[in-house]
């Protein structure tokens, strides 16, 4: 299992969560804005407070229902995404 | 020194006033300039913003206030324009620290009401201007400041020039600069075989509304440090949020022969009637 604590997000993104479909992760150096949907921003979020994998899969499965089985190769496929994008980098 | 005989004001509907004047060298220029915007030669004792026009930089006067814009002798008539549109710029960064977005956009009015077409160049702004029935106006076709009013806690847009038929010899508007309209939808538009519409959600409209603004006011981050122009960049995604939560956006599928005025009457009644 991958270890999200090898990550650490863009610092200059901001984040806005407070419209009615998704919420936006902004990077004012590309000038690009990124849709997040909640699980998207819990994931977001969570990296952003340095959790684990562990973390995000403990917290998923406390806030919602219907867990499918590949939550976990979701949830690092959805990071190695932000990764792709520059949004997230690893740790050095 | 400022010729106090030319001397014109632009106030926009949020209260900020501007005073525009001339060196003695550049008069009719000044006048070309007040005359696109409509402006008239108004002299006023409120506070306002100085925009001067001067022949060289190092002619201001020492201490004069506000922003001075260098209009060299002997301009050709691109380089004139491309002077013109500059001018604009500190006026918008003005209306951007008071909450104001400029959109690349039209403006059109139908029953009193503003709405925005906002696409990039060539998608058919002005297009969908030129074929709206006798009962809607368009009031500029590529670029609106929204400027937000704290008394009533609305967005109006305010019709700019479009800077680009002065190169292209297409005949000019009558851009009223002063008059505004409360903006009551953001329609973005798409070339489509079939016209069609719809509702958009706030932070996909946040992410457009950032993009059209973008199309404008990267002329004002380019002149800027990075740094700068990052946090003007920030700025400007805060402020399409906030537009975004407060009028509502749609995409607009128009086609070149479908009545896409109905839709939008259609589309800016039923978001009325949800909000009451």
């Amino acid at each position: 299992m991958n270890d999200t604590n090898l990550y650490r997000t863009n610092p200059s993104l901001i984040i806005r969560d407070d419209f009615d479909d998704f919420a936006i992760l902004f990077d004012p150096h590309s000038g690009k804005a990124f849709g997040l949907n909640p699980i998207g921003e819990l994931i977001w979020k969570s990296l952003k407070n340095e959790g684990s994998i562990e973390n995000i899969l403990q917290q998923i499965e406390s806030d919602c229902c219907n867990i499918p089985e590949t939550a976990e190769s979701d949830v690092l496929a959805f990071i190695d995404k932000l990764e792709n994008h520059g949004l997230i980098g690893r740790r050095i | 020194m400022p010729d106090t005989a030319c001397s014109y004001r632009l106030k926009l509907s949020n209260g900020q006033g501007w005073n525009i004047l001339s060196d003695e060298h550049n008069r009719a220029w000044t006048e070309r300039f007040a005359s696109i915007l409509n402006l008239s030669t108004v002299t006023s004792d409120e506070e306002s913003f100085m925009l001067t026009f001067v022949r060289n930089q190092k002619d201001k006067s020492e201490g004069s206030p506000g922003v001075h814009i260098e209009v060299p002798a002997n301009l050709n008539r691109k380089a004139s324009v491309f002077t013109m549109w500059k001018s604009i710029l500190p006026i918008y960064k003005q209306a951007i620290m008071a909450k104001g977005v400029p959109i690349h956009s039209a403006l059109i009015e139908h029953d009193k009401k503003g709405f925005l077409l906002a696409a990039p160049g060539g998608t058919g702004k002005t297009t969908c201007c030129n074929r709206l029935p006798t009962d809607w106006n368009a009031h500029c076709d590529d670029e609106t400041l929204l400027v937000w009013n704290g008394e009533d806690n609305s967005y109006k847009g305010h019709p700019f020039p479009t800077w680009s038929n002065f190169y292209l010899d297409r005949p000019p508007w009558d851009w009223e600069v002063e008059r505004s309209l409360q903006v009551n939808g953001i329609f973005f538009l798409q070339q489509s075989k079939v016209d069609s519409i719809e509702y958009l959600g706030q932070g996909k409209s946040a992410a457009l509304i950032y993009q059209a603004s973008s199309q404008i006011c990267r002329r004002i981050w380019n002149e800027l440090d990075s740094g700068q122009s990052e946090e003007l960049k920030k700025h400007l995604f805060t402020l399409a949020g906030d537009v975004a939560r407060q009028i509502p956006a749609f995409i607009l599928n128009v086609s070149l022969d479908g009545m896409f005025w109905e839709l939008i009457a259609d589309a800016s009644a039923s978001a009325e009637r949800l909000r009451s």
